[in-house]
């Protein structure tokens, strides 16, 4: 193009001849400081939080019913866990001649209530 | 080598193909880079900058261009970085370049090509880096204006209007200094 600036007249620079090599030190460095596989970059991590809390809240909604479930029909055996005057008094009932309601006394059956 | 080929082991972090990259491009990109920091050294540092960079550059790189295109496009925007951190770029900007050229333009384009290499220089160190550097790829190095507009990132329309500007100003630089000298 007639239009153009005409550089030839222009010094042209080359590449001194230890530039490659340098080049070459600069990435041997770069290699030896950070090796492959060690290195998780700011904006790995960036993504890689909230997929991990995401995953963690899925997990944690799935495992904790799990973990707290108990038996709703499971049985209690009341000879377990009654005081020995309740049984007493539970296994004597209506064997009794006498025409009086025998009531188990209310200190026993309260504490038995508490208990439970 | 084919290009696809080296651009292939270069993503692979081959050295050799790193190698055959600075064998092709070296020199253009030093000579990019002192045209637009006017330093041998810098213009040397931001060569290494720039290979050094590119094992991890490329994995970026999507083979759209030319891989010398690229290379061009790291090289400006680091000396663009350098210029900027540096604070030296006091040199004319875009705005001011455009009220001066607009007093030249007109003038005709009939100027003889025979000033010497250091006025030229000079004419040169009138225009900003960025313009600078742009007008050393279109007229010395021959790239495409659409080359141009990728490595600027700029329309073609611009680019064109700001050659046109940049030869303007070099060329009235050049005559008002041989008609006073």
């Amino acid at each position: 193009m007639a239009n153009k600036i005409d550089f030839s007249k222009l010094e042209r620079l080359t590449p001194r001849a230890d530039s490659w090599d340098k080049v070459c030190k600069r990435l041997d460095a770069a290699a030896k400081a950070t090796p492959v596989g060690k290195i998780i970059s700011i904006k790995a991590w960036y993504s890689a939080i909230p997929i991990a809390a995401s995953i963690a809240l899925v997990s944690l909604t799935v495992l904790l019913p799990a973990l707290t479930h108990t038996d709703a029909t499971e049985t209690i055996s009341i000879n377990s866990s009654a005081p020995s005057e309740v049984m007493s008094w539970y296994s004597s009932l209506g064997n009794s001649t006498s025409d009086d309601f025998d009531t188990l006394e209310e200190t026993v059956g309260f504490s038995y209530l508490i208990k439970e | 080598m084919d290009e696809k080929v080296i651009l292939q082991h270069l993503m692979e972090g081959s050295r050799e193909a790193l190698a055959m990259l600075w064998q092709a491009h070296s020199e253009n990109v030093l000579n990019l880079a002192f045209r637009m920091l006017k330093d041998r050294d810098q213009a040397e540092d931001i060569l290494m900058d720039v290979f050094v960079q590119v094992p991890k550059a490329v994995q970026g790189f999507r083979g759209q261009s030319a891989l010398g295109t690229w290379l061009y496009r790291l090289t400006v925007n680091a000396c663009l970085m350098k210029l900027r951190a540096d604070k030296r770029h006091r040199e004319l900007e875009s705005e001011n370049l455009d009220t001066i050229i607009e007093e030249v333009l007109g003038e005709g384009d009939t100027w003889e090509e025979n000033f010497d290499a250091e006025l030229l220089e000079k004419g040169l160190g009138q225009l900003p880096a960025e313009t600078r550097s742009m007008l050393w790829l279109k007229d010395a190095e021959d790239l495409d204006v659409k080359d141009l507009a990728e490595i600027y990132d700029m329309p073609e329309g611009t680019i064109k209007a700001r050659l046109s500007r940049a030869r303007h100003l070099v060329r009235d630089y050049l005559k008002e200094r041989k008609d006073h000298g």
